[in-house]
């Protein structure tokens, strides 16, 4: 029997300063790039709704709409960032191809998103692959660094918009799983 | 030509040409002066200023649009010239008729607004000035400010639920289509950001600093919290008791209702479908509300006589009226709770209604158990007399992956803490059930957890008790020390997954009279000093009345509350302060 949802999931989106956040979620919500780097402020939310049509992987029908909170480079882990996070579903861990040291936070952003959402949803985005060459960038390197992605692991960009929709539509397909177990 | 010759000669030209010469030096006169006019700018403005005003006059009438194509790039030009040149002079020259200009607008705008002011407070007075006057008497609170309020009535134009925690929005309900907001969903969020970024960012002595309003323009965003949720009302004019009396009532009405959902949000927003008729009827309530609400307490001698009055009053007339309303009230409430007491119901799946002692319920269930569990739980409430159960029960296959991940969390909870080897099968949607619990109470509640699961039809239920371990004194008295009983919120009633832990030390109690217990309730740190008393008070009282109900003498209980230590406690952990625990005095 096919089931009819209508719900509401809040991710978020966390990485170091500059690693494309913000490009992801305009490519993802409004279809745009801008090479200009606007660097945000506290918290943006944006809202995007993704139609089922009965053919996910629970054979769900309906619509999710995905409530994103785009959150600023951490610099500490205070109590208005944990504000943030709380009573996230999901989270998209983004790092930059081309700068290789914005992947260290990423461990320590993970713990703590856990500690306060710990049956959430995880995704690791590399972005920027239109900066690299793409015969360097090896998955496996990622999966061994961060066991805890497991295959939740994408190479995006947010400028060709390669991948971009995809990852979304990973998290969404992936919280319903849940949702449809309950 | 001889001398005399020329003289004549002279004299005939002075004779026949002295006309013309005349003539001549007249024309030159003339020349000279028409000379000097041109020459003279002023005379020839003023000579040409009547025709060339009649043929600009009538160029324009003729064609504007060709005029102002010519005139405007010079004109434009040359005052942007003039502007960027000499702005000084600009403002100095236009400095007094803009000021009057303002002046004027001002002067005009205040008028209005004078007039608009006479108005209402005009309509004021006109709606019983007597009557305000009384209330003013009784409540102490100044004329003035009840007529003010009453000129700049409380109007609701849209309110917001809003789940505390992950800033989605669950109900969004305006006064009309002009009031609504665009983009509610983002609205929630940010106003979500926004307040944890007050409550985090001010403190004052200490202590976190809520968000309770935000203004903007003539409007302003009330915000009402809950445990699980908070309300973002939008209203404009100044809002009275009735507003806040309404939303308090709403907020606790909603949270007692749907406590569970909101505690266990998934982003499911259908569990709340419901809710949108009760924000629309207090919207209604607010709006249509022409009666002004005081929002003081009332003066005391004033208010001892108006109590006085009101009593005798309700003893002669209005007793069984009321007592049948609050019967009511307290009936909905039991019915409402009882519903959410029941794993895998709650109250928005089943709709009910009583007529009197009349109870009819109806809805859809998905599991025989759950249906047991809501027919025998209604049966039990006093005060219904007849239950007229429409519910049906409709069951599915039982989905075996979700079963699985049911079972492992149960087996693992708390509450079955030293079962072993529990395992299932599924025979035709009935589950037969294996493995050893600690006790009798494990094994009935486990099996009613099971039966409650959709799909499932009956469990088998061949789990056995490994009855109760025997423990030393010590070990018992450390038992008994350790154990609290948590509550929630506003709850005095104990939990029923915390009976075990009592039922362990149950016969060290029974067949031991050197010792007494004192059992000692807790509040959290919010609310009044006297409602944390009472709770308290209520909580220990509670399990005093669970254990007599089990047989432990009265005299080795005694019940107590305690509130010093919980104002000690920080307050991030108001759930751990919810709490009965024990103190044990040896006698001898």
């Amino acid at each position: 029997m096919q089931l009819q949802i209508n719900t509401k999931k809040k991710i978020c989106l966390l990485g170091s300063y500059g690693v494309g956040k913000t490009s992801l979620v305009r490519r993802f919500v409004h279809n745009k790039f801008e090479d200009k780097y606007l660097s945000t402020i506290g918290v943006n939310i944006s809202k995007k709704t993704i139609t089922l049509k009965g053919n996910t992987p629970s054979d769900l029908a309906g619509e999710i709409n995905l409530f994103i909170w785009d959150i600023a480079n951490i610099v500490k882990f205070d109590a208005m960032v944990t504000n943030y996070l709380k009573g996230a579903h999901g989270a998209i861990f983004v790092t930059d191809l081309s700068r290789p040291n914005t992947n260290t936070q990423i461990k320590e952003y993970v713990k703590k998103f856990l500690d306060i959402n710990p049956d959430a949803e995880l995704i690791l985005v590399g972005n920027k692959i239109d900066l690299v060459d793409k015969e360097t960038i090896d998955r496996n390197d990622f999966l061994e660094s961060m066991p805890e992605f497991k295959d939740n692991i994408f190479i995006a960009s947010a400028k060709t918009g390669e991948n971009v929709e995809e990852l979304f539509n990973n998290l969404g397909y992936r919280l319903l799983k849940e949702f449809a177990s309950e | 030509m001889t001398n005399d010759e020329e003289r004549s000669l002279e004299l005939l030209k002075k004779i026949f040409l002295s006309e013309n010469n005349q003539k001549i030096e007249q024309f030159e006169e003339e020349i000279e002066q028409l000379k000097l006019q041109l020459n003279d700018k002023e005379s020839q403005i003023s000579n040409y200023y009547p025709i060339i005003n009649e043929l600009l006059e009538r160029k324009i009438s003729e064609s504007k649009e060709e005029i102002a194509d010519i005139l405007s790039p010079v004109m434009g030009l040359a005052i942007k010239k003039q502007v960027s040149e000499s702005k000084n002079d600009i403002i100095d020259a236009l400095y007094p008729v803009i000021g009057e200009t303002i002046k004027k607008s001002i002067s005009e705008n205040l008028k209005e607004f004078y007039t608009n002011i006479n108005t209402k407070i005009e309509n004021a007075l006109k709606r019983g000035l007597l009557k305000k006057r009384i209330q003013s008497r009784i409540s102490g609170v100044n004329t003035s400010e009840i007529i003010l309020k009453d000129s700049f009535p409380c109007y609701i134009k849209e309110v917001f639920l809003i789940h505390e925690s992950t800033g989605i929005m669950i109900s969004h309900v305006s006064a009309s289509e002009e009031d609504q907001s665009s983009d509610a969903d983002l609205i929630s969020g940010m106003l979500t950001a926004i307040k944890d970024f007050v409550s985090e960012s001010f403190k004052s002595g200490g202590q976190k600093e809520q968000l309770y309003e935000i203004q903007y323009g003539d409007s302003k965003i009330i915000i009402e919290r809950g445990r699980y949720s908070y309300f973002a009302v939008v209203i404009s004019g100044l809002e009275n008791s009735i507003f806040h009396d309404e939303l308090d009532n709403l907020s606790t009405e909603l949270h007692k209702k749907y406590h569970k959902h909101l505690r266990e949000f998934d982003g499911d927003i259908n569990k709340f479908i419901r809710i949108d008729n009760q924000i629309r009827n207090f919207i209604y309530k607010i709006n249509n509300s022409d009666e002004v609400e005081l929002d003081e307490k009332p003066s005391p001698f004033l208010a001892y006589i108006f109590g006085a009055s009101l009593i005798l009053l309700l003893l002669f007339i209005g007793i069984p009226k009321l007592m049948s309303e609050f019967n009511k009230s307290a009936l909905q409430d039991e019915i409402t709770m009882r519903l959410d007491n029941i794993n895998g119901i709650s109250s928005s799946d089943i709709i009910w209604e009583i007529d009197d002692t009349i109870l009819t319920v109806n809805g859809k269930v998905n599991s025989i158990g759950l249906y047991q569990s809501l027919d025998s739980s209604l049966k039990t409430i006093e005060g219904i007399k007849i239950i007229e159960n429409n519910i049906s029960v409709a069951i599915s296959k039982i989905q075996t992956d979700s079963l699985e991940k049911y079972f492992s969390k149960l087996s693992s909870s708390a509450d079955f803490f030293g079962a072993s080897d529990l395992r299932y099968q599924i025979v035709d949607n009935n589950i037969i059930l294996d493995g050893k619990v600690n006790s009798a109470d494990q094994k009935i509640m486990i099996g009613q957890r099971l039966s409650n699961f959709p799909g499932v039809f009956g469990v088998i239920n061949n789990l056995t008790t490994t009855g109760a371990e025997i423990l030393s004194n010590d070990q018992y008295i450390s038992m008994i020390k350790n154990c609290k009983l948590f509550f929630d919120v506003g709850e005095s009633k104990i939990n029923t997954s915390h009976i075990v832990q009592v039922e362990k030390f149950l016969p060290f109690l029974v067949n031991n009279d050197s010792i007494n217990i004192t059992v000692i309730g807790y509040s959290d740190n919010r609310g009044s000093i006297e409602m944390k008393k009472l709770i308290s008070q209520r909580r220990s009282e509670s399990v005093v009345h669970y254990l007599r109900s089990r047989g432990i003498d009265e005299n080795i209980i005694t019940n107590s509350s305690n509130l010093e230590s919980n104002e000690l406690t920080h307050s991030d952990n108001q759930s751990l302060m919810r709490k009965v625990d024990f103190k044990i005095n040896i006698l001898r």
